[in-house]
């Protein structure tokens, strides 16, 4: 049995994702000491080429899998850094139900590469009698109410973090990731039918659709559990990064409805999902020769 | 020992009890494949059509006490002397059966006394919302729902009772000597039955922490949704998705558990059509 991360790339005009994804592959080695493959494009490996060079990639992954881009797919959305700043950017997000048969694993723990690994926690998944693994549940910094579960839309289905998915070679992995497929190929008709709010095709909606699915049309009883962690925590685009040191961040963290008011906040051991992708483009390189 | 389901179902000037407990019992046949005898308890006429899925129809013990009232609750009380069975699941008129739940009853024969006291949203969620349960919450009174309870005929469910007919003949003063200001201006069975555990000291034989017996209340300020975006009658703000095997879908939730649809226009002619076609009626 072979397990690994597996991560995905693909630059836009201003994220280099790339980047990110070398700077999280580095805090995967260190914590989780597992393989590391990353699925990515030829024009954003072309230019992780110039501006990190080959050879460092190449020491960051293990494998890189290289797929065409439709170019076609547009889904434009807005990045948030903080609550100051806001750009209308591509996000290429629709290949992930892809991830079931390009990982090279038999157990894969598939990452947003923005999910920082600061810990070992998600070693524990490698094992599990669980084929699936993805988490509603999730918490934020600095928050002072528990963990808690979102729902799509006010009078919607229960919301699932497509962050990060454990999975094995399974059949039921396998009708899952087809789900999503098929959910991703009629967006329109199911982001009408389940009252999503934009049209902005996201991972996050086709998984949570395909796991009430594969429920019988219900969140009753999941037949996906979650994953072995407390929840995701999220810190929303609207925080910032103060500092980075070795599985550790101090993070500026927005107070809710108090715009630019902003309480120090650290995490320290802890996998993060930083959604601010500029603050961790800012603090990539620091990452990295922390990490390296 | 016999078990079935009672229906209470007294017509109202402008509801039809009578029909929709008829819905309720061809839901019930088309769906249980073990525990499926049905009886109604009622004072009007029951149409030749409906009388052949009821396998009883009973008269309403003694006088009926709600003849002169809108809401109908006044006979709630005589649930124990209506029952032609030993074991008996009292069900509200205005639900539906969506799949079955029998293998329930060998879970609930281990109680005398067995109600929900956690009913859930159509998302399954519990419903943790209180804004009907204030005199429940101020006053301590287990949160008691009589549209889906167990009883079997023993000694605590004939306690139980005799105190509940007590309260039902004195209301206004129990409500007044044990009830603070929250107190219903009328009475109600909810609020009665939980009294009556409560003045007995028997929560612990009535309840559980079980995730059954249970039912989807569909009232909409207990849906967990902010009110705003769901009108009071919710029919106006969920679709429903009714199928010709009689599966049904609230917004994007298949249904499974007893249904307790709670506006009366709901039910349209369509389902109850569907209904009697799926049992061949």
């Amino acid at each position: 049995m072979t397990n690994g991360v597996l991560m995905y790339a693909h630059n836009n005009l201003e994220i280099d994702y790339l980047k990110i994804a070398c700077a999280n592959a580095l805090m995967i080695q260190k914590n989780l000491h597992v393989p590391i493959s990353l699925i990515t494009d030829i024009s954003t490996y072309n230019w992780g080429k110039k501006s990190l060079t080959e050879k460092f990639i190449e020491k960051c992954f293990d494998k890189i899998i290289f797929i065409d881009k439709n170019h076609r797919f547009i889904n434009e959305r807005n990045f948030n850094d903080t609550s100051f700043t806001t750009k209308n950017l591509q996000f290429y997000n629709c290949n992930h139900w892809k991830a079931y048969e390009l990982t090279p694993y038999d157990e894969t723990l598939f990452i947003d590469c923005d999910y920082l690994i600061m810990s070992s926690s998600l070693n524990n998944c490698w094992g599990s009698r669980n084929d699936v693994m993805i988490n509603h549940t999730i918490y934020s910094p600095y928050d002072q109410i528990l963990p808690y579960s979102k729902t799509v839309d006010d009078m919607g289905i229960k919301q699932y973090w497509a962050t990060v998915i454990y999975f094995r070679k399974s059949p039921l992995a396998k009708h899952l990731f087809s789900l999503v497929q098929h959910i991703q190929k009629n967006y329109s008709y199911y982001k009408d039918l389940y009252y999503f709010s934009s049209g902005l095709y996201r991972n996050d909606h086709a998984f949570s659709v395909a796991i009430h699915m594969l429920n019988g049309f219900n969140d009753f009883e999941s037949i996906i559990t979650e994953l072995p962690i407390l929840g995701l925590l999220m810190s929303w685009d609207v925080n910032d990064i103060h500092s980075v040191k070795l599985n550790d961040i101090i993070l500026y963290v927005e107070r809710s409805e108090s715009k630019g008011n902003y309480i120090l906040s650290r995490i320290k051991d802890t996998d993060v999902h930083i959604m601010n992708k500029w603050a961790i483009n800012r603090h990539s390189d620091e990452l990295i020769k922390l990490y390296e | 020992m016999s078990k079935g389901y009672l229906i209470l179902a007294q017509n109202s000037s402008s509801t039809d009890y009578v029909r929709m407990a008829y819905a309720l019992a061809l839901s019930i046949k088309g769906t249980q494949l073990g525990v499926n005898q049905v009886a109604i308890a009622t004072n009007d006429e029951v149409p030749e059509k409906y009388k052949t899925v009821f396998d009883h129809i009973v008269k309403i013990p003694w006088f009926d006490h709600a003849k002169n009232s809108t809401w109908k609750i006044e006979n709630t009380w005589k649930f124990y002397y209506m029952t032609p069975f030993e074991e008996t699941v009292v069900l509200d008129a205005d639900m539906l059966f969506p799949t079955d739940i029998s293998y329930w009853w060998d879970v609930l024969s281990s109680k005398d006394v067995w109600a929900t006291n956690k009913p859930r949203t159509f998302r399954g969620e519990v419903i943790t919302s209180t804004k009907y349960r204030q005199v429940h919450v101020s006053n301590d009174l287990p949160h008691f729902y009589i549209a889906f309870f167990y009883f079997k005929k023993s000694d605590l469910a004939t306690e139980l009772f005799k105190m509940t007919n007590i309260i039902f003949d004195n209301w206004e003063r129990f409500y007044y000597t044990y009830l603070d200001e929250t107190r219903p201006k009328f009475n109600s069975g909810d609020v009665a039955y939980a009294l009556a555990i409560k003045l007995l000291g028997i929560e612990n034989e009535c309840f559980d922490t079980n995730s059954i017996p249970t039912f989807v209340h569909m009232k909409s300020a207990l849906q967990n949704i902010d009110e705003k975006y769901i009108s009071e009658d919710w029919t106006k703000s969920i679709p429903t998705y009714f199928t010709e095997d009689c599966k049904f879908k609230i917004g994007n939730y298949e249904q499974y558990l007893p249904f307790h649809y709670q506006i009366k226009e709901w039910l349209t002619d369509d389902m109850i059509n569907k209904l009697e076609r799926k049992i061949d009626l």
